[in-house]
């Protein structure tokens, strides 16, 4: 008798048991949804629970990978509750099961198998989604002022109106202009792009007024890029035989190996004038103050604005950041070109706007706009 | 076609690359990684082009009269020596490419990045003059920044390292920031009408 | 003799004795440990033991004498703390550097090659390299420096991508840490951390600001502090010496510029 009533207990408590049991998986897999996060490369996944604090029960999410028999504790399923699981490897699939406990913290039953996903990469990450903006708006903006019919003006810039200042002391002194555009200087690089645009054009003036130009360049693609231009710039001048490939050589890669070698050139040839156009390092000191030194006329534009302060005290004029990336337009006065130089201005303008929008609000304890500048 | 055919291949790298950043598909990485390894290739093979310049044009140095052919003898010997010493010995630990390269081009490189501090003086001297308020300014800042970032103005006791360390963490960062926000969009620009055509002077000539 | 005549080997005279006289007979001065050092100090004191750091000596030579000390110092740290180094290099010139530094330092103290340390070697495309070491540093770098496959190491079987790493630490005279924290930080998350020629520090303090770099050491200065703070006198606190009389030598040149240009507008 005794027997059957502890079987009749233990048969009912194990019903109970099972009842709740039943009871939480049918809400776990109600309330519980994982699927791939949308828009994203391809390591994340996105958890969504909906259903209300139990005042019994307390559910943790657990993962693992497929055919692994390892858990990892991820997060408690509390309230409403949207997560994203963060850091998973493309393409590989993984388990989800969920741990129920009470609120005692007995019990870490296990509800199996929830859900088996994995994470896919998709077309476009929508981290990303803030730069792509300000560059389809930049893009934009660039587009119109370019192809803006007015007419644009552009204040005067001192360095790129002493250009052909530079390339007449060299004709009346029969000296050669010696052009670098910096050991920093790689043809990928934009600041590179417009030394050469600008080297293109002096070429072109140079092989109309027949002064020697002479470029040591430390990158032989650079080496040849400036080649050809000088070549076709003295073809469209018409002074084809105003060409000399031995002008444009390849010295060295090293960068103090490429500053003695251009201080060399400097106390040996004497240049009329000297154009530090590109990226400059720490030869860029050694390089204008030698030039200095054998009185050269120094005209310096760098992005580097480390070395900025180093040309302002030893050339006669230096352009400052972008003023290096308006000279083509500057000096060829290409309207497109120009146009272009408008559309920065703009979007200087709407940058400036930003960040005082962006302090205003931080100072008024409004931080949308520095949240959103930092997560860009 | 000569002028035709680098635009077309600037901009249609240019484009890919861009598209590629904003893509997390397997494709879009493959690309990426292509072009980095070509990348690769054409750094080596101008590494080859540049070794055969530099040998052509002291050599033809070399056979002109005039005390420059020394220089270019001396340069062309080193190049002979570097290639020999590694072609032969190796360039591990112990060899003679890495003694060379030790006691010679490291010494070297060092010598002339030291004439630095030869040249800041003389570039301060000359240059750090108050001709006007804006330089006496600057001449006020330059001298406490110098001061303050050395034991000396530690040891004075009125703030100097303090006030040197906030002039170069504040405005000095102030100012180099309001310049590169123009330097960045000045690239932007310069690479669209690059990749758009736009902008040809580095082909040569103008438009 | 006027400004317009003054011969600049006067000046560069001046700046030689005033930057040898201190390397000859030191003066001992003293550096005290600012703000930016002392978080350099405590990022690496705070990582547990047996923690793995990575070294990127992506420096020229000619910088060496320069950010040689900050290294130096943080190699002496960093085995103080018990800390496991990987060496790696971007710049060809550094490459021979870092191994000669950590081989000269660890044979101090016999951390062991290949379970306490290891030396990758230099790689020419880095941002492939960053990249790829993401993923997996072994295939990145089949071999070690010293052509060793890098699988025979025992560390390197302990550490496969950055996610094995507490840190990496760029030791650069140029913008190198902006890929590494673009590569390796931004895209992988590891704490990335610089030491720096001093007159690139204002470059990467909107990155510290930012938090995507942990901490910036900077040039002679910052060695001299590093080693104060670790109570060692070494190349960072003897290069102060100098640097400081250059300093003062420049000043009073810039101040004797100022004297004759003032007293020249002033003669009729």
């Amino acid at each position: 008798m005794r027997r059957l009533q502890i079987l009749v207990v233990l048969a009912l408590l194990t019903l109970a048991h099972t009842s709740i049991f039943a009871q939480a998986d049918r809400l776990v897999r109600v309330a519980l949804k994982i699927s791939d996060y949308p828009f994203d490369d391809g390591t994340r996944l996105s958890v969504l629970w909906d259903a209300p604090e139990d005042s019994n029960f307390g559910f943790v999410l657990l993962r693992g990978a497929e055919g692994d028999v390892k858990d990892t504790v991820l997060v408690a399923l509390q309230g409403p509750l949207d997560y994203v699981d963060s850091g998973l490897p493309p393409g590989t699939r993984y388990r989800y099961e969920v741990a129920l406990f009470d609120k005692g913290g007995a019990g870490g039953w296990r509800i199996p198998a929830v859900a088996v996903v994995a994470p896919e990469i998709n077309a476009f990450d929508r981290a990303r989604l803030s730069e792509l903006v300000i560059i389809v708006l930049l893009f934009a903006v660039i587009l119109y002022g370019t192809f803006r019919s007015k007419e644009i003006f552009v204040r005067p810039i001192a360095g790129l109106c002493a250009m052909e200042e530079a390339l007449g002391r060299a004709v009346e002194m029969g000296r050669p202009v010696l052009f670098s555009a910096g050991w920093g200087a790689q043809l990928d690089k934009p600041t590179t792009m417009a030394a050469m645009n600008i080297f293109g054009w002096l070429a072109g003036k140079s092989a109309e007024y027949g002064a020697r130009l002479t470029f040591p360049a430390h990158d032989a693609v650079i080496m040849t890029a400036a080649q050809e231009a000088a070549h076709d710039a003295a073809q469209q001048a018409g002074k084809p035989e105003w060409y000399r490939p031995d002008e444009i050589y390849y010295v060295t890669g090293s960068q103090f190996g490429y500053a003695a070698a251009l201080d060399g050139v400097m106390e040996r040839e004497r240049p009329a004038a000297n154009l530090w156009l590109g990226t400059f390092a720490a030869e860029a000191l050694i390089l204008s103050e030698t030039g200095n030194h054998v009185g050269a006329m120094q005209i310096a534009g760098t992005d580097s604005t480390i070395q900025l302060a180093f040309f302002l005290v030893t050339c006669d004029y230096t352009l400052i950041g972008e003023e290096v990336f308006a000279a083509s337009g500057y000096l060829t006065r290409d309207r497109l070109v120009l146009g272009g130089l408008w559309a920065q201005d703009l979007f200087k303008v709407v940058v400036t706007a930003t960040i005082l929008a962006g302090l205003i609000g931080a100072a008024l304890g409004w931080h949308v706009i520095g949240d959103w500048l930092a997560g860009i | 076609m000569r002028r035709s055919l680098p635009l077309l291949l600037v901009g249609a790298f240019g484009f890919a690359m861009l598209v590629q950043y904003f893509t997390p598909l397997p494709a879009g990485r493959a690309i990426y990684g292509r072009v980095l390894e070509w990348m690769q290739v054409i750094f080596a093979a101008g590494l080859v082009l540049g070794g055969f310049n530099y040998a052509r044009t002291h050599l033809r140095k070399v056979g002109r009269p005039g005390g420059d052919r020394v220089y270019s003898a001396l340069a062309l010997a080193a190049l002979i020596l570097m290639l020999a010493a590694g072609f032969m010995g190796g360039i591990e630990r112990g060899s003679l490419f890495l003694w060379l390269f030790d006691n010679v081009q490291v010494p070297l490189q060092q010598t002339v990045f030291s004439l630095l501090a030869f040249f800041v003086a003389s570039a301060a001297f000359r240059g750090f003059r108050a001709r006007s308020v804006e330089a006496a300014l600057l001449l006020c800042v330059a001298l406490l920044v110098m001061i303050g970032r050395i034991p000396v103005g530690e040891m004075m006791g009125i703030g100097l390292p303090e006030s040197a360390r906030w002039l170069v963490d504040v405005p000095a960062v102030a100012a180099k920031r309001g310049i590169l926000i123009g330097i960045g969009l000045g690239s932007v620009a310069v690479a669209l009408r690059v990749m758009l055509g736009i902008e040809r002077a580095w082909l040569g000539g103008s438009r | 003799m006027s400004l317009a005549t003054f011969d600049r080997r006067i000046i560069f005279g001046v700046i030689f004795l005033a930057v040898a006289a201190p390397l000859i007979v030191p003066i001992g001065l003293v550096s005290e440990v600012s703000p930016g050092t002392q978080q350099f100090y405590d990022l690496i004191e705070q990582l547990p033991e047996g923690s793995v750091i990575m070294l990127s000596f992506d420096c020229e030579a000619s910088s060496w004498p320069e950010i040689g000390p900050v290294a130096d110092a943080l190699v002496r740290h960093a085995m103080r703390r018990r800390l496991k180094i990987i060496g790696t290099s971007f710049l060809s010139e550094g490459t021979a550097l870092g191994y000669d530094l950590l081989t000269r330092l660890t044979r101090q103290t016999g951390m062991p090659y290949g379970a306490d340390w290891i030396y990758l070697g230099f790689r020419p495309q880095y941002i492939a390299a960053m990249l790829g070491m993401g993923e997996s540093i072994q295939t990145e770098f089949p071999e070690d420096y010293t052509g060793r496959p890098l699988d025979s190491l025992p560390l390197s079987r302990q550490v496969r991508t950055y996610a094995d790493m507490a840190l990496v630490v760029s030791i650069a005279d140029d913008t190198m840490p902006q890929y590494w924290i673009e590569y390796a930080g931004g895209r992988y998350g590891v704490k990335i951390a610089t030491g720096l020629s001093a007159v690139m520090v204002t470059t990467f303090t909107p990155y510290l600001d930012s938090r995507q770099l942990a901490a910036v050491i900077g040039g002679l200065k910052g060695a001299a502090e590093y080693e104060r703070r670790l109570g060692i006198r070494g190349s960072g606190s003897r290069g102060m010496d100098a640097q400081s009389t250059a300093h003062l030598a420049i000043i009073l040149l810039v101040i004797v510029g100022n004297v004759a240009y003032f007293a020249g507008r002033k003669k009729p």
